[in-house]
């Protein structure tokens, strides 16, 4: 798929209970992976021009100050693991880009942000 | 299942902060004749709460796990088991213990939702060990 200029927020929105992919999803786009028990949000994935994934967003508290609603950002983009780390502090909700905290119409995070 | 696994298994949770945002860094199965099991050791980084000061926390633990029966681990070129986004949960089932490093809901049902994780090994017990944070593989040992 051809890209074309960058959203000012990612863009289309999709949503299901598979994990993210790492690569080959649309460009620019979001998707938001939902508990399949609950049907609540525990993940955004980011994805750049080449359908790479570029970030996530967790909406449960990973302990340590990682509260509902943190990301990680991938210098590597296609690896999570990249971004994950030592050298990889969490972005804490506020300081994430636009638009990769947004959840899909009627959807809530499994935990509430910020706590 | 011997309920001091149980515990242990809380203990190590609780030490490593449910290994939210860990990753792995290196999975080896060991077959041998003489055994009609294998046993799994799985290194992974993660967090630990006892040592803040160093790393911001980060250790490298290696995680076996005895007498395995079960398992399951899918990797493709568009999904990867890791990093640990979804945490670590250990659950006993009859007299299993189920480690589930992706796992398929925040709030399983059953042992059924532990089969359907992309990375889980169940065995009878395990053990771990914590050594100094690499990024390197397995082979690595920690201290």
């Amino acid at each position: 798929m051809v890209a074309g200029p960058a959203p000012a927020v990612p863009n289309p929105h999709y949503s299901g209970t598979g994990k993210p992919w790492t690569t080959g999803a649309v460009p620019h786009s979001i998707y938001t992976r939902l508990d399949p028990n609950t049907g609540e949000a525990v993940q955004n994935a980011i994805y750049d021009a080449n359908g790479d994934v570029i970030g996530h967003v967790d909406f449960t508290n990973h302990g340590r100050g990682a509260t509902s609603g943190h990301g990680h950002a991938f210098p590597v983009p296609g690896n999570p693991s990249s971004g994950h780390g030592v050298a990889h502090p969490h972005i804490p909700n506020a300081a994430l880009p636009a638009g990769w905290d947004t959840l899909p119409a009627g959807v809530s995070p499994r935990t509430q942000i910020g706590l | 299942m011997n309920r001091s696994q149980v515990g242990h298994a809380g203990a190590f949770l609780a030490q490593f902060h449910n290994c939210y945002d860990g990753l792995v860094r290196g999975v080896r199965f060991r077959y041998t004749a003489a055994e009609v099991h294998s046993r799994a050791v799985v290194v992974l980084s993660v967090r630990q709460s006892t040592t803040l000061e160093v790393n911001d926390g980060w250790v490298n633990v290696r995680l076996a796990i005895e007498h395995v029966e079960e398992y399951a681990l899918k990797e493709s070129a568009k999904v990867s088991c890791r990093v640990l986004s979804g945490g670590l949960q250990i659950n006993a089932f009859r007299d299993l213990l189920f480690f589930d490093f992706d796992p398929y809901s925040d709030e399983p049902t059953g042992v059924e939702d532990f089969r359907r994780s992309g990375f889980y090994i169940a065995g009878r017990s395990f053990s771990w060990r914590v050594g100094e944070y690499s990024e390197q593989h397995a082979r690595n040992k920690p201290a």
